[in-house]
């Protein structure tokens, strides 16, 4: 199984902001999250990885050729999906269509038509009287339609209600069973990965925190609760977050099975991805 | 074929999976030559990464139970019945021994032991 | 070709306005020629370029400035920023092209407009090359708002400005037919062509190291 995509000390600065030395590759046939909080560093990196932001060093290679001599190439595809639609609102759905389609070369007329048939999308409306989520759902179509191996979007579901969510992880996993060979999507909505992801990135503040397969993260993190009392210096060290409260403690840890040695009658749980995330910066509470 | 995934386990998803599979296969709720689902199918199914359930099919083909071919599928492997029987009788030693150090933490006799296997024995 | 797509999509994100610029094109002549016909067609034709040319140009550039992201996802595609920025002065160039075409039609079909030789055309197209060939980079460079004042202030005036550079212009042309007319119009088209493409390249340079919204 080949990178899809690699990506080797991204650095990019702008104002009070910089990613620092990102390194993290996607592997071929899985859907990554990346994930952090808002002003993590998500939309930049993906700026930079397609080449709408400069950057200051740094190597990037889709489907193992070179971003900066294959620009082209590699953007032909891409499937895009970037939030807040990106359109000239004015225009009907198939005028913008027209624009998107000519620049690709393998845009597929009969894809197009059954997204938007599935979606319930008129060609003739204007994108301004479409909802987010239509919108959306029509950035969706567009990416979609021209046979593209990778897709790419950034906070696709920020903004939009439960239904849509589900509609949108169900048309992905279409995707993957029908020849596409990678999601990445960046989000802060971490429920949504808990359905789909097979890997995570997360980032903080421009840098990575980590790149493991969701499974291997489900199986190592748990959330134990136990009795306050026994808590000490030591013991504290082994969770990456505590709260406590007069009937007990809630803690993250890595390293179960030291915890269990302190606290055999602990209760300890699986976590969810978003328990995951809180616990790597610091901001586990419950 | 029945796979439950337990969430208050505390072994890894991948070794839940692999074992219930080996289990069915002993069991021999999948016969050798059946197909099992595809990769993606199965993760969405279980609600797993498919990285997961791609270790589950790479283990169990390099310990013989299940042959994969690309771009078809991946298959109960034919004609291992002497890893499958070795692997039974090694399944019966296990539980035995369990059995044993059980009683013996009990202060059962192994005479008493063996009467409680002939009745059991004849229940069906 | 993927360049007739990005001329297209100009036209389409400014529909109206080029309803209305045809119009313009099509009555700002016998307008001035009712007016002013001491010029005769001479001031309606440069009127209507710069006119039409400006204005469609100011529209485009609104339309984006409103809707700066769609630039990004043309971007994300293959579209490349240097075939972006191509199709914005291939987009000003068609403008005048069609004012030209407009105009001689005209001088055909109503009596007393004219002249309606190359002289003209020469000479709009060097006011117009140096035009875009200074509003395009400065815009790529500075951004829409800080652009759009200056040359806003600088199309208002061009109705008033534009007849007293007129008595200047004959000093020059006369000047100029000392030369071999084909030399001379020769040199201000190659001229103008020289100044679009170093402008061209400016504006690609400025384009390329911007950070997409």
């Amino acid at each position: 199984m080949s990178d899809i995509l690699n990506v080797e000390n991204l650095n990019k600065s702008y104002g009070d902001f910089s990613l620092t030395d990102v390194t993290f590759s996607l592997p071929e046939g899985c859907i990554t999250g990346f994930i952090g909080i808002n002003g993590a560093g998500k939309t930049t990196t993906l700026r930079t990885l397609l080449g709408l932001a400069k950057k200051q060093s740094g190597n990037i290679r889709f489907f193992g050729l070179e971003m900066e001599k294959n620009e082209k190439k590699i953007k032909d595809r891409i499937g895009i999906v970037l939030d807040d639609g990106c359109f000239y609102d004015e225009l009907s759905l198939a005028e913008m269509k027209s624009i998107i389609s000519s620049a690709y070369t393998e845009w597929s007329e009969q894809d197009f038509k059954r997204y938007m048939e599935m979606f319930s999308l008129d060609p003739k409306q204007k994108i301004n009287t479409l909802s987010k989520g239509m919108k959306m759902k029509y950035a969706l179509a567009l990416a979609l339609s021209h046979n593209a191996e990778l897709l790419i979007m950034d906070e696709p579901t920020s903004g939009l209600d439960p239904l849509i969510r589900s509609q949108l992880l169900k048309v992905l996993t279409d995707y993957m069973e029908n020849g596409g060979k990678g999601v990445f999507f960046s989000t802060h909505i971490t429920s949504d990965l808990d359905k789909i992801a097979d890997m995570l990135i997360m980032i903080n503040n421009g840098r990575i925190v980590f790149q493991e397969e969701k499974d291997f993260l489900l199986d190592t993190y748990r959330i134990v609760k136990g009795d306050a009392k026994a808590l000490n210096g030591d013991v504290r060290k082994l969770f990456l977050g505590i709260s406590e409260t007069a009937f007990g403690f809630t803690g993250v840890t890595k390293q179960m099975a030291e915890v269990q040695s302190f606290f055999p009658d602990a209760i300890a749980e699986r976590p969810t991805i978003e328990d995951i995330m809180l616990a790597n910066i610091g901001g586990y509470k419950k | 074929m029945k796979i439950l995934i337990s969430n208050t386990s505390d072994s890894p998803l991948y070794q839940q999976i692999k074992d219930q599979i080996k289990d069915a296969v002993l069991k021999e709720e999948l016969a050798p030559g059946d197909a099992l689902p595809s990769i993606r199918a199965f993760a969405n199914d279980l609600k797993v990464s498919v990285l997961t359930i791609r270790r589950v099919y790479e283990e169990l083909e390099q310990e013989g139970f299940v042959t994969s071919q690309v771009g078809i599928g991946t298959f109960v492997s034919t004609g291992n019945l002497e890893l499958l029987r070795d692997s039974k009788r090694r399944l019966v030693e296990q539980k035995m021994l369990d059995m044993i150090q059980t009683a013996k933490s009990l202060k059962i006799s192994k005479e008493e032991l063996n009467a409680m296997m002939d009745i059991l024995y004849e229940e069906d | 070709m993927m360049l007739f797509h990005l001329i297209k999509k100009d036209v389409l994100i400014v529909k109206k306005y080029v309803l209305i610029m045809l119009a313009a094109a099509v009555l700002i002549p016998p307008f001035m020629l009712w007016r002013a016909p001491q010029y005769t067609g001479v001031l309606g034709f440069m009127l209507s370029v710069i006119f039409c040319v400006f204005m469609l140009l100011q529209y485009v550039s609104l339309k984006e400035y409103q809707f700066p992201k769609a630039a990004t996802l043309l971007c994300a595609a293959p579209y490349s920023r240097r075939m972006i920025v191509l199709s914005k002065y291939i987009f000003c160039m068609a403008t005048y092209v069609v004012c030209c075409l407009i105009y001689v039609i005209e001088t055909l079909v109503i009596p007393g407009l004219g002249p309606c030789d190359i002289k003209l055309f020469v000479l709009m197209l060097f006011i117009t090359s140096v035009f875009i060939g200074v509003y395009l980079p400065v815009q790529y460079k500075l951004g829409y708002e800080k652009t759009k004042f200056a040359f806003v202030v600088v199309i208002m005036a061009s109705p008033f400005i534009l007849p007293y550079l007129m008595k200047m212009e004959n000093v020059n042309l006369d000047f100029l037919s000392l030369l071999s007319p084909v030399l001379a119009y020769g040199g201000i088209i190659l001229l103008s062509l020289g100044i679009l493409v170093v402008s061209i390249f400016l504006s690609m340079r400025f384009y390329s190291s911007v950070d997409l919204a």
